[in-house]
């Protein structure tokens, strides 16, 4: 930050203290991503979760203690989840290839109510609802991971309600194409990234503004992490407008040799995910 | 009126008999009221008040009664006191000075906690030359934080204290980024704040209230023109017969400044650079029979767009704010010998908007607001030393609203937040309209038997609260409005004994109501249904006069009831987001030395120790309120001799309050950690210091008069922590620092 302090400026000038902001670099053990498929069911279906979890070494095959959030999130809360679902306020997942979304999903953390004398519980920018699957894994941060729940249409005419139930398409987890990248590269190599998959899904809206039901496209986020060296940006955003199937980036390969890993990973914004990850010798 | 008696009393004397003196000071020239005059009368002091009307009490005798001020030629009669008496002196103003010079006619202690400054005084002491600024200096005000337009006056929030221009209530005292004040500089007269328990003649807030005087257009240099880095302002007057009509405005260009050196983005990226305008007319007209006719029109325009810049675009947030408002007023007041009347009528229109993205998350809400009202007053002295006021006045606004977004944005005072986190996902939208008519009468009866004299006041207001909708949009379905008359008498009274002719000790008491925000009636995010809020004041203090200086300790007390507060539930009521179950309570100690008129040289040193809590529903555990500052402590001084002026400003402040994190999870969906939150504020910012000097030297400039000023903020050059904090995964704790040594360099010519 160059010299300000000659010109007259106020508010929250300052600086902001050097805290890294960046996720990409994988130095510790962590979740990287959990993935649900399908990433959307209807309550009473089965789901099979995933952690993505990496470390230092190079993606880890654990097995996170899983288990299904029961504490309904007030709606005054920033957080995605409770602090009950923070606490122990879950229920256990046995099997986690087949995790059973509860029936009354649409209650706890849909727009479903007891009586008319309450308000529906408020969706996401592309309408959902979702139920929050803990991850547990010892000396890692808790994580967790959201399945997409497909439930009744609150405050909407019925005959729009019906509409948006017979022609709403549940999500489905966007596919990555595979990378190519060079088995070797050099230290402190600049190596271009792309990751692109064939299809990015539309999905009917209802608009709260217009009340009316929209047809929209999803918007992709591409999350960059390496064992080491760098990117520009940990993240790249293709908004619902951009028609583009693919985003880049460019890895700086660390400077010490070695083996270094690379994930990437693909969000949709209806809560589907898709991961890759890929080995990369550093020398 | 409230405050001409107050300061009386508490200027004056006591004696073994106490006779009164009524008194009334007009322009030998024009026959029309001064105010600001120091009257002298043996032992005794006291200042004239709007209306040029003073009072004081002393022992039976014959006097010498001298007029003295800064603006005026020295003035004396003499006058007989047995009982009552009553006499007007005729004084001359001086000529009207070249630069900026010091009044100190207002700086003595008038009540508890209360303070009134005069405009230049204001603009001496460091604040960027803008008189309002001083309001955040003043005794009573919590040290806001930096680039807050906030004002929190004794713990109240800053939305339960109200700001009026000339008795008419104005939306915002500063410019988005809080460098300048909305309500102008060259045409503003003085600045008068009542921290709690105020009279019967202002209503709508349970805080604080701040009163802001425009200057007569008579005694402004016939132009001006200033400019610094923020901004540049022009002044002009012109006399059109025997009205006298002052335009002035500004415009800021601190964007474009800091633009030519480079672009503002690489300069400071979390920088906020607003961009604001605006603009005044004042005129005032005397008419036949004592009769004066002011009008005038107030002018802001704002807008702020702040990018706070990141490497992953799911925590790029932008945020652009617009605010405009405009007011205007015309009013016909007549002073008597044994009053005042008083006629207003006003009117206004506000638009506000903020549009917020973090990440894929947008919120914007928007407000416009018609607005006006009317206020009629009529004081009279009954002999004896007792005055009756009876008045009037109406508030309405018909605003139409719309909002977008997540619950939680914008935030409320008790949110449980973290600066830097993404407001929630949830979305949802509402159009719709609220409506506020506040229609009030108030009487108050001033009196004084020996030593005691006592104010006792009621003030009644109905109110009349609408919004369309009392249930969520769906479809076409008509709206069924809400709509509720709701009635209130709030008691408000005071008593002041002198103990000894230095000596004064007084209570103050009062019950206050303030109406919800039209912007909390969303049948969606809000609550359609909201009603009033309501506050208990009581203050008690003792003044002690020790020439040139006045000490008071004051003692105060608020409990708040019925405050708009969020539903904690899980799932709340339909159209039941907001409720009025909130509650608070303030109590504090202020302990303030003055410094009045001694060798140029005012100011004053400012202690208080606070202890503000509320809690949104009676089953929540009392938290500190989110600006509750235990300790302030805040020096002002200004000081004039010849062509210099000088001021300087020493502020200490314990840091507001803030929720510690004490964990993070990983929430797949967006990428992101997310905090696990402690108890809510719990902890605290670090400890604020700042030094602040600010100088100006005045010249002759051929055939004109030159001023140039240089303020030097945080002289220590300290990092204060302004916000705490984190790194991505919550692990790691820093501060957002405030500004560092800054130097602020302008000119100003006049005639």
């Amino acid at each position: 930050m160059k010299p300000y302090r000659l010109v007259a400026l106020a508010a929250l000038a300052g600086c902001q203290s050097a805290l890294d902001q960046r996720l990409e670099v994988v130095d510790q053990e962590r979740v990287l991503a959990i993935v649900s498929e399908p990433p959307e069911v209807l309550p009473g279906n089965e789901v099979a979760v995933t952690a993505i979890v990496g470390g230092p070494g190079g993606p880890m095959t654990v097995t996170p203690a899983w288990s299904l959030c029961d504490a309904p999130k007030p709606p005054t809360v920033d957080d995605a989840v409770a602090d009950g679902c923070v606490e122990n306020q879950v229920t256990p997942i046995p099997d986690p290839a087949m995790a059973l979304i509860p029936m009354d999903a649409c209650q706890t953390y849909g727009p479903d109510v007891e009586s008319t004398g309450f308000a529906p519980r408020n969706p996401d920018a592309t309408g959902g609802y979702y139920q929050p699957v803990r991850a547990q894994l010892p000396a890692i941060d808790l994580a967790f991971g959201f399945t997409r729940i497909t439930c009744n249409l609150p405050n909407a005419s019925g005959e729009t309600a019906h509409e948006y139930q017979l022609d709403y398409v549940a999500n489905q987890n966007p596919t990555l194409e595979p990378i190519a990248l060079p088995a070797t590269v050099a230290t402190g190599a600049e190596v271009p990234i792309t990751a692109s998959w064939p299809v990015t899904e539309t999905y009917l809206y209802y608009d709260p503004t217009s009340q009316t039901l929209v047809t929209r496209r999803e918007s992709m986020a591409v999350s960059w992490f390496a064992t080491g060296g760098a990117f520009p940006a940990d993240a790249s955003d293709l908004g619902e407008d951009d028609p583009a199937q693919s985003a880049s980036t460019t890895w700086t390969a660390p400077s010490a040799p070695g083996t270094a890993w690379l994930w990437i990973v693909l969000r949709d914004s209806r809560g589907g995910l898709a991961t890759q990850s890929i080995a990369v010798t550093v020398q | 009126m409230k405050r001409l008696v107050v300061a009386a009393v508490v200027l004056g004397g006591g004696a073994a008999r106490a006779d009164t003196l009524h008194g009334t000071i007009v322009d030998k020239a024009t026959k029309q009221p001064v105010a600001g005059a120091i009257i002298t009368a043996g032992s005794e002091l006291a200042a004239s008040g709007d209306d040029g009307a003073f009072e004081i009490t002393l022992p039976t005798g014959v006097y010498r009664v001298d007029v003295t001020a800064d603006f005026l030629e020295p003035a004396h009669a003499r006058v007989v006191l047995r009982g009552t008496a009553t006499i007007t002196i005729e004084v001359t103003q001086k000529a009207v000075p070249s630069g900026e010079t010091i009044e100190v006619h207002d700086l003595a202690p008038a009540a508890s906690g209360e303070t009134t400054v005069s405009a230049q005084f204001a603009r001496a002491v460091p604040g960027g030359g803008d008189a309002a600024k001083i309001v955040q200096s003043l005794p009573a005000v919590a040290r806001p934080s930096a680039g807050s337009t906030d004002i929190v006056v004794w713990g109240a929030a800053p939305n339960e204290t109200r700001t009026f221009v000339e008795g008419v209530p104005v939306p915002a005292l500063y410019h988005l980024g809080g460098y300048r004040s909305a309500v102008g500089n060259d045409v503003i007269g003085d600045i008068h704040l009542t921290p709690a328990a105020f009279g019967v003649d202002r209503g709508g807030a349970i805080g604080g209230v701040i009163d802001i005087d425009l200057a007569d257009p008579a005694k402004l240099p016939a132009w001006k023109a200033q400019a610094d880095v923020l901004d540049g302002s022009a002044l002009a007057k012109q006399q059109l017969g025997s009205a006298t009509i002052a335009a002035a405005a500004r415009y800021s260009w601190l964007d474009s400044a800091i633009g030519v050196i480079e672009d503002p983005h690489q300069l400071a990226p979390n920088v906020p650079l607003p961009k604001w305008a605006d603009a005044q007319l004042v005129a005032r007209v005397p008419l036949p029979d004592d009769f004066v006719l002011k009008a005038w029109v107030l002018g802001s325009a704002d807008s702020l767009d702040q990018v706070l810049a990141s490497d992953d675009p799911a925590t790029q947030t932008s945020d652009l704010d617009t605010q405009h408002s405009i007011r205007g007023s015309m009013s016909i007041r007549r002073d008597r010998p044994d009053g005042y009347d008083l006629g207003m009528l006003w009117f206004g229109h506000d638009y506000t908007s903020e549009v917020l993205d973090v990440g894929n998350i947008t919120a914007s809400d928007s407000e416009r607001a018609w607005v006006g009202g009317g206020r009629g007053v009529q004081s009279m002295r009954l002999g004896g030393g007792t005055t009756f006021t009876i008045g009037t006045d109406v508030d309405a606004s018909e605003a139409a609203l719309g909002r977008f977004g997540s619950l939680t944005v914008p935030a409320r005072e008790g949110d449980k937040h973290i600066f830097g986190q993404a407001p929630g996902s949830d979305v949802s939208s509402d159009a719709w309209h609220s409506s506020t008519i506040d229609a009030a009468g108030y009487s108050s009866l001033d009196f004084g038997i020996g030593r005691v004299s006592a104010t006792a006041g009621v003030r009644f207001d109905a109110w009349l609260l609408t919004a369309s909708r009392l249930t969520p949009r769906l479809g076409e379905t008509p709206a069924i409005g809400s709509q509720q008359l709701l009635e209130d008498a709030d008691p408000r009274g005071s008593v002041r004994v002198r103990v000894t002719d230095s000596l004064d000790v007084r209570a103050d008491a009062g019950l206050y109501h303030q109406a919800r925000d039209p912007a909390d009636t969303s049948a969606v995010f809000g609550n359609p249904t909201l009603g009033i809020e309501q506050a208990w004041h009581a203050t008690t203090g003792a003044q002690y006069r020790l020439s040139p200086f006045a000490i008071e300790v004051a003692a105060y007390a608020r409990w708040l009831d019925d405050l708009v507060a969020r539903d904690l539930a899980v799932t709340p009521p339909l159209a039941g987001a907001l409720t009025q179950d909130g509650i608070g309570h303030v109590y504090g100690v202020q302990l303030t030395t003055r410094l009045v008129g001694w060798h140029g040289l005012s100011g004053w040193l400012s202690y208080n120790l606070s202890d503000s809590r509320r809690k949104d529903a009676a089953d929540q555990a009392w938290r500190y309120f989110d600006y509750d500052q235990t300790n302030g402590l805040i020096f002002v001084a200004g000081w004039e001799r010849g062509p210099w002026t000088l001021g300087t400003r020493v502020r200490y402040a314990t840091g507001d309050p803030r929720t510690p994190v004490v964990g993070a999870f990983f929430d797949s969906t967006s990428g992101r950690y997310q905090p696990i939150l402690g108890a809510q504020n719990s902890i605290r910012l670090p400890a604020f210091f700042a030094a602040d000097l600010r100088g100006e030297r005045r010249f002759p400039l051929g055939g004109i008069h030159a001023a140039v000023y240089i303020e030097v903020q945080n002289l220590t050059d300290r990092a204060n922590a302004e916000e705490i904090i984190y790194n991505a995964d919550y692990s790691q704790k820093g501060y957002l620092t405030g500004l560092p040594i800054l130097a602020i360099a302008g000119l100003r010519l006049s005639p």
